[in-house]
């Protein structure tokens, strides 16, 4: 197989991944949404109240054990942060791809810098949470 | 307001930011925080945190199409992460260091010097040499075509000065960690005038590196709380929507209107930036 082939290939595999993730992420988003709405219709919430949501100390799950609490007793906007949890997520889990696909075609130079990227993504994230 | 107003509005707002987002190579965060915190009255934090997600939006919904069109060039926005995500490292590090006035007159001033050459290159009649393709280009096979416009013959291009354009992606990611803002703005004049590729391809690749860079940091607003279900859901969805409509349009807008519409994005923020520094 020629190179162009070879790169063109990874490139479509990339773009397929990454539809799937925004796919289902968006999925989620809009189901929690669209719940949420329906909710507030359904228990007659007034504006101030939904006002609340939007203003800062509102309470919405952003921990791991938070969020597995808000999807264990279906919370409407625990949904919505699991599905922007998952988007948050795809750009990396494109790296990712594109690291196997490097490393299934024996492109050593690009195995090291995906690699490199990622170890330095995943070490910016902790250190932004530690200094959070 | 009700909370489905709201959504509504800001759904459709952040359709034209995640258009113009798509064709030009940025994250839209300049359009996003001063609209919710101006016009809805959001916590800067929220805007901030939903402006981040934003950013990803941009780069996801765009990528869909840039990438399977062959318009991004993986393999050089790959390379140049090294430097945009050692950069930003080092910017988080040195944040409380360095007096950010200082910074934003630099940063100001970078961009209106980019935006005079961009539009001294691009003049009509300016005669633009082409690069000589270098040996780490030709190394890590950087060259690449692309399909300028929609339905036309696949155009060649190599890849020059390849050590500059990492050196100054460092820098983008530098300034990016220490203003806590995004680099597309930068990261575009690298590509198209330090290395030689086409606009298109060099707003695409943009495209794909500010969503890496931006999902690390993104993790953490999200951790600390900043993200917001209920701002950031229509902001990231109108995004989406408008990232891809943007990314479809690329082909069929000619190259000198995109690098008119980035030289007059580059101007507004450059000015914004030297009034902040300033003021």
């Amino acid at each position: 197989m020629s190179e162009d082939v070879k790169i063109r290939r990874t490139e479509i595999a990339v773009s397929r991944a990454l539809q799937f993730g925004v796919v289902g992420s968006l999925i989620i988003i809009l189901s929690g949404v669209i719940w949420a709405f329906i909710n507030r219709v359904r228990t007659r919430t007034s504006s101030r109240l939904e006002r609340h949501l939007i203003t800062k100390g509102a309470h919405y799950p952003h921990t791991l054990s938070s969020l597995w609490h808000g999807l264990l007793s279906v919370h409407p906007s625990a949904f919505v942060t699991l599905g922007l949890a998952l988007f948050i997520l795809t750009p990396l889990f494109r790296v990712l791809v594109s690291l196997i696909l490097f490393w299934m075609q024996k492109d050593r130079h690009f195995v090291a810098i995906t690699s490199f990227v990622l170890a330095v993504l995943v070490a910016s994230f902790f250190l932004g949470t530690v200094s959070a | 307001m009700s909370l489905l107003v709201f959504s509504i509005v800001i759904f459709f707002i952040c359709i034209g930011a995640g258009l113009i987002g798509a064709l030009v190579g940025m994250g839209g965060g300049f359009v996003i925080v001063p609209v919710l915190t101006l016009f809805f009255h959001v916590d800067i934090r929220l805007a901030i945190g939903a402006s981040i997600v934003a950013v990803i939006a941009t780069s996801s919904g765009a990528a869909i199409s840039y990438v399977r069109e062959g318009m991004t060039n993986l393999r050089v926005g790959m390379f140049l992460e090294i430097g945009t995500t050692l950069g930003a490292v080092s910017g988080a590090i040195l944040a409380g260091y360095v007096h950010p006035a200082v910074l934003f007159i630099v940063f100001g001033l970078i961009l209106a010097y980019s935006a005079i050459r961009m539009y001294w290159a691009s003049r009509p009649g300016a005669h633009v040499r082409p690069l000589p393709a270098d040996a780490w280009a030709d190394k890590l096979k950087l060259h690449s075509t692309y399909v300028e416009n929609a339905g036309g013959e696949e155009k060649p291009y190599q890849v020059g000065r390849t050590k500059l354009g990492l050196s100054l992606m460092y820098g983008a990611g530098l300034i990016s960690g220490l203003l806590g803002i995004g680099s597309g703005v930068l990261k575009v004049p690298a590509m198209d005038m330090a290395m030689g590729l086409p606009i298109k391809v060099s707003t695409a690749t943009s495209n794909f590196m500010i969503g890496v860079t931006a999902a690390a940091s993104a993790g953490v607003y999200l951790l600390r709380g900043d993200v917001d279900p209920y701002i950031t859901a229509p902001v990231a969805v109108g995004i989406l929507c408008g990232a891809v409509i943007g990314s479809r349009l690329l082909t069929k807008i000619s190259t000198p209107v995109i690098r008119l519409i980035f030289m007059v994005i580059m101007i507004v923020v450059a000015v914004d930036m030297l009034y902040k520094g300033i003021a």
